[in-house]
């Protein structure tokens, strides 16, 4: 059993997935990473955030990741795990979750690339709820749009930056 | 004819530490041969590093070096250290052990551990387990055995040089090791634990950050043997700390990646006691902080020390795993972060030491040690034994004790080691009286009466002695003083060139009394009179004047004082020596027979062992059956079958000729001495009343099931102990299948202000039978209302799966503690939970009290007072020593077993019990017992039988006699003294320090004083 993080990484380094990071070359959005408790604190370690960290530099370029402390194995709980975000206390999440935006916000990025359903839904709640200033993207929607294959309507959680980047249209595509 | 299979009369013991130690001394007092290896150069193992122990806090060297001394001693002992085995083959009886030595570049037979190499290679070597600085010639310890140096030859770039620093040329670099194979019976495997290694573990700080430190470490920082000489320090910064963290389960309970599934079992007791020593040290000074899960502190009296830490010292707890121990950029502070109940934030802190407390594990050595022994491991790595006999592996023959057989602590170890010697002597052949090899020692030559001729021998040690005083000069002194005939110079007095000239000095010269001038009597004491003894000399008419710990070396910087302290030494030693007298050692011949009282799985283990051995064994048990509490047990949490367990052992016990079964027995009467007691009990129907003449008793007397009158036990029928439950879910299973809900509330009737101490077994109870419950019923819902769960050991692997399984588990303290009330449907059972902070109520179908053991107190004291016994505050009998010596009671002869010792679990009482037939095989493998010579001894034409003695001794041994005066038995005393100095007539003396050698002493040393 391994993680998609891990494919992913094995992907690009065979060439199969030809992911470029062009894109952010002159626009230089920054990206910091939310590593998943279940993914890696709890189950494959630091291998694993490594993998997730040279998928995600595939695809916006290295320069522009900003890292959260701590991190990797030791990083933060969102504070929505465990079933919170379905439990009812929502100031109570929230109030767990205000050490996570306070790290992210800490790190001044544009966006925070998670790759776990719950830490996007809770780091994106944290984020409006306490008026932070960054996005929340899913590493599917910026492996995708690196890959140039982000259609229009899948740009939901994408700020206007990011909005007509690479756009793919598979109708004229194809 | 059918060739018979040798059985050889050896066994291998592997591993020299406490364990090792403590099996090879019992086999080879019970006259069983035996090779003890040790990898290291030195034996001791763990406990060697130790500062000190809990629960006494005493300093370890003190308690263990005699028992390190006595095993290069017993001659039934071969020690190989720096020796590892390569590989085994064949099986019980006659094993065949391929071994290696590895090349110590050192002659054991020239070295004096004079320290002379130590001294002029020192301090190059960083060695393991840190902050230990050490010199290329290595000799951990002081009291090492074998008192002799070992080199490590990579370390050293001078050879040529360190070679020529050895007086004694014993250093030798062409030493080459050896590989050899040696036959044996059976094998005790005592090679212990090595500690997990928290270096990968990155949000610890551990290796980064020098302040944090491993329990190991601190100890030897604590230490006065450690590195900075017992001053308690900052790594980082060599100031005193102010605040210090403990952080437990660090590599155990699963936590952390690398660490065991199982509980340590003894870091919580280490913190405890390292807090405990650094709040003695610094008082209010020092902030001490345990961070930890649950406190395990389960062993006997342990729940004592605490709640001593907490409300004496003022140790502060805080439940709670932190997330990490950092230092920000520029701040000399350790900040650990962690949250706790009362708030729902991260709550970060400012330490200036943090201790880990690092649990046990495997080594990878010993895992391979296992692979070539063929033993069976589980998943943890450690050995798989019988689930009634924790020391037997699954290998016949091979047997383990120790850490290496489940994480544990000192005295744990010492009742395994004791164990496995008992069933490791039981696979080998009586070894064949050899031919004494040595010729016997000559007849003593009279003394009594004769002039007194005293011989004077000045060890130079050295550099030890003579590099500080004139050690000629010292011998002139000494040969002016009176009666001295022979004064002369040695250069190691212990050498055996200068023993040989010793002995032909005192033939010669028709010396009857002997004085060494050189070092320690604790160390060579037994050399000298050895040596004294076999030239026909009383071995008490030596005298040792330590000339270089007391003076040479404690004022090194000052010759002329320690010139001058030496001379009133000898001086002293010689007039002590002239009013020595020979004495004889007391020998007593040995009854053969046992009783043992208590006819439990103890008892009856116990029984059948010496039994098997030939002894003829009277078991006296109270009731009408044999049994005790385990009868009543069906399964153990392992699911071991108690029931079949203890009918075999039944059996076993009522068919063996040579035990003696009386039931309804009723101890009345009690007196002897040890190897020849006396006891009478009324037994049976008619209370007959009979005597027993036995030379070892053996106390299995058991506990009782707990059954306080508390939340509704006994007046409501849906509440029960756990006793009580794992019987109805044995023979009434279908009963569990209708509860929807079952409450189990823990520590009833223990850790409170009656019973201050934990019952040990009722947290593995509950979670064996919450295990029961679901394996009938998977839909019940169970909650375990908890003050801390101690599953030690495997038993937390359990505790895990109770949590997978959805028994939910709810703390209470002791403050707060649940409340329960009759309802209509059932039993309403309120409690906070301490995650939600909310009140809860539960419906229970069921509530089970956790309620343990208690001594038996009508008759546990009964039997204190007629085999005059001391007792716990609890109630249960106190053994000789908590730490080193938990087998033995400290009257000469008597073996607790079982739970009369303490609340056990059934296999750690069947491995007591094969420790107390080891123990009591150890006295009777001989025909006679030797007392040693000190005792007191009353004149009886002074004596005016005033009871002044009588009442102060404190072992109740002195007592008038028919002829009207106090009469002191030899064999009983212990030679404490504490009659002497408070018989006011002055009529008793204790032999070997009669008052006019202290006097002689005293006005020695005072005469210069009154010149």
């Amino acid at each position: 059993m391994a993680s998609i993080y891990s494919y992913y990484a094995k992907w690009i380094r065979e060439g199969r997935l030809k992911v470029n990071s062009d894109w952010n070359k002159e626009r230089k959005v920054k990206f910091t990473i939310q590593d998943p408790c279940q993914i890696v604190r709890k189950s494959f370690g630091d291998p694993v955030a490594d993998d997730l960290r040279f998928v995600i530099a595939s695809a916006v370029g290295e320069e522009n990741i900003i890292e959260m402390t701590p991190n990797k194995s030791n990083n933060f709980c969102c504070g929505g795990g465990g079933g919170f975000l379905q439990s009812g206390f929502p100031d109570e999440r929230r109030a767990y979750g205000k050490v996570k935006f306070d790290q992210i916000a800490a790190t001044g990025a544009d966006y925070c690339i998670t790759g776990c359903h719950n830490c996007h839904a809770q780091v994106h709640d944290i984020g409006h709820h306490f008026h932070g200033t960054y996005g929340t993207v899913h590493i599917w929607t910026i492996l995708c749009l690196a890959l140039g294959i982000l259609g229009p309507n899948e740009r939901t959680y994408l700020g206007d930056d990011l909005k007509d980047v690479n756009v793919f249209h598979p109708e004229t595509a194809l | 004819m059918q060739k018979q299979q040798q059985v050889s009369d050896k066994v291998l013991v592997i591993g020299g530490g406490m364990g090792g130690i403590r099996a090879a001394l019992d086999l080879a007092e019970a006259e069983k041969k035996v090779i003890l290896v040790d990898r290291d150069y030195t034996i001791g193992g763990l406990m060697t590093q130790l500062d000190r122990t809990f629960p006494t806090n005493n300093c370890d060297l003190c308690t263990l070096s005699p028992n390190l001394s006595e095993g290069s001693r017993q001659e039934y002992i071969e020690l190989l250290t720096m020796t590892t085995v390569k590989g085994v083959k064949g099986g019980k009886g006659n094993f065949t052990v391929s071994m290696e030595t590895a090349p110590r570049y050192i002659n054991l037979d020239k070295c004096t551990a004079c320290g002379e190499c130590h001294k002029k290679f020192p301090q190059c070597v960083r060695f393991t387990p840190g902050l230990d600085h050490r010199a290329p010639t290595c000799m951990r310890y002081p009291q090492a055995t074998p008192q002799a140096f070992s080199i490590d030859l990579a370390k050293c770039d001078d050879v040529e040089g360190l070679m020529k620093s050895c007086p004694a040329g014993a250093i030798n670099p062409d030493d080459m090791g050896r590989k050899f194979e040696v036959t044996c019976g059976s094998i005790v495997l005592s090679p212990g634990g090595s500690l997990f290694d928290p270096s990968h573990l990155d949000y610890l700080g551990y290796g980064q950050q020098p302040d944090v430190v491993t329990s190991l470490q601190y100890e030897r920082i604590l230490s006065a043997s450690g590195p900075t000489m017992g001053q308690l320090v900052r790594p980082s910064n060599g100031q005193q700390p102010k605040k210090v963290a403990w952080i437990q389960c660090i590599g155990s309970r699963g936590l952390q990646k690398g660490a065991g599934a199982y509980c340590s079992s003894a870091c919580c007791m280490f913190a405890l006691k390292e807090a405990i020593v650094t709040k003695e040290r610094f008082h209010d000074d020092i902030e001490t902080t345990i961070f930890y899960m649950d406190m395990r502190t389960m062993g006997k009296d342990y729940e004592r020390y605490f709640l001593r830490a907490k409300n004496e010292f003022g140790v502060r707890f805080v439940r709670s795993r932190p997330h990490s121990i950092v230092r920000e950029g520029g701040a000399e502070n350790l900040s650990i972060t962690y949250s706790c109940d009362d708030k729902s934030a991260n709550i970060t802190e400012e330490f200036d030491m943090v201790v880990l407390s690092t649990g046990f594990r495997i080594s990878d050595e010993v895992r391979v040690l296992a692979g070539k022994l063929g033993i069976d491991l589980n998943s943890s790595s450690f050995p798989v034994t019988d689930p009634f006999n924790p020391v037997a592996t699954s290998v016949p023959g091979i047997y383990v004790a120790g850490v290496a057989q489940a994480p544990k602590d000192i005295p744990e170890t010492m009742v395994q080691a004791s164990a496995a010697a008992c069933m490791a002597a039981g696979d080998v052949a009586v070894p064949v009286k050899a031919e004494e090899d040595r010729e016997p020692p000559p007849p003593e030559f009279a003394t009594v009466g004769e002039e007194a001729r005293v011989g004077v021998f000045i060890c130079d040690c050295g550099e030890n002695i003579g590099g500080v005083v004139d050690a000629g000069a010292l011998a002139e002194f000494a040969s002016q003083l009176p009666q001295v005939v022979v004064s002369e110079l040695k250069g190691h007095g212990c050498s055996r060139q200068s023993m040989r000239e010793i002995q032909e000095s005192i033939r010669d010269n028709k010396l009857n009394r002997v004085v060494i001038g050189g070092c320690s009597p604790r160390t060579h004491e037994t050399k000298f009179q050895e040596t004294v003894r076999a030239a026909g000399l009383n071995k008490y008419l030596v005298e040792i004047a330590n000339i270089r710990d007391q003076a040479t070396w404690v004022h090194s910087n000052s010759p002329q004082d320690a010139t001058a302290k030496a001379k009133d030494l000898i001086r002293m030693a010689v007039g002590s020596v002239i009013r020595s007298q020979p004495l004889v050692d007391q020998s007593l011949p040995i009854n053969k027979d046992i009783l043992v009282v208590g006819g439990g799985v103890a008892g009856m283990n116990a029984a059948l062992q010496l039994a098997d051995q030939g002894h003829k064994v009277y078991l006296a048990e109270k009731t009408d059956k044999l049994g005790g509490l385990a009868a009543r047990i069906h399964s153990t949490i392992e699911k071991g079958d108690v029931q079949t367990y203890v009918k075999d052992l039944i059996a076993r016990t009522e068919a063996h000729e040579n035990i003696q079964i009386i039931t309804r027995a009723l101890i009345v009467d009690h007196s002897g001495m040890p190897g020849l007691f006396k006891t009478g009990m009324q037994t049976g129907k008619q209370m007959f009343y009979r005597q027993i003449e036995h030379g070892v008793t053996v106390i299995a007397t058991g506990a009782k099931p707990n059954r306080p009158p508390q939340y509704l036990l006994g007046e409501n029928a849906a509440v029960s102990t756990q006793l009580d439950l794992q019987a109805l879910l044995a023979e009434k299973p279908e009963t569990a299948k209708a509860w929807d809900n079952v409450v189990m509330i823990q520590c009833v009737g223990s850790r409170d202000d009656e019973n201050p101490n934990c019952s040990r077994i009722c947290c593995q109870s509950a979670i064996k039978n919450a295990l029961r419950i679901l394996a009938l019923n998977p839909e019940a819902r169970i909650f375990v209302l908890y003050r801390d769960m101690r599953t030690f050991g495997f038993h937390e692997e359990y505790y895990q799966k109770a949590r997978e399984l959805g028994v939910i588990f709810v703390r209470y303290s002791r403050e707060q503690p649940p409340r329960v009330q009759a309802g209509d449907g059932g039993i309403e059972v309120s409690f906070t939970d301490p995650v939600l902070g909310r009140e809860l109520t539960v419906a229970a179908d069921h509530l089970c009290l956790s309620t343990g053991m208690v001594a038996d107190e009508d008759g546990n004291s009964e039997l204190a007072m007629l085999f005059k016994l001391p007792r716990t505050a609890d109630g249960y009998f106190l053994e000789d020593h908590v730490k080193l010596r938990p087998i033995d009671l400290p009257v000469p002869g008597f073996f607790v077993a079982g739970t009369a010792h303490s609340p056990k679990l059934i296999n750690e009482s069947v491995a007591q019990a094969l420790a107390v037939a080891a123990r009591a095989r150890t006295m009777l493998a001989r025909d006679t017992i030797n007392l040693g010579a000190r005792s007191a001894k009353v004149d009886k034409n002074i004596c005016a039988a005033c009871l002044i003695c009588v009442r102060s001794c404190p072992f109740s041994i002195p007592f008038i006699n028919a002829e009207g005066y106090s009469e002191i038995d030899p064999a009983k005393c212990h030679g404490c003294g504490v009659c002497v100095s408070a018989c006011p007539a002055k009529a008793i003396q204790l032999m070997q320090f009669e008052d006019d050698r202290i006097l002689a002493k005293l006005e020695e040393l005072f005469e210069r004083t009154n010149a």
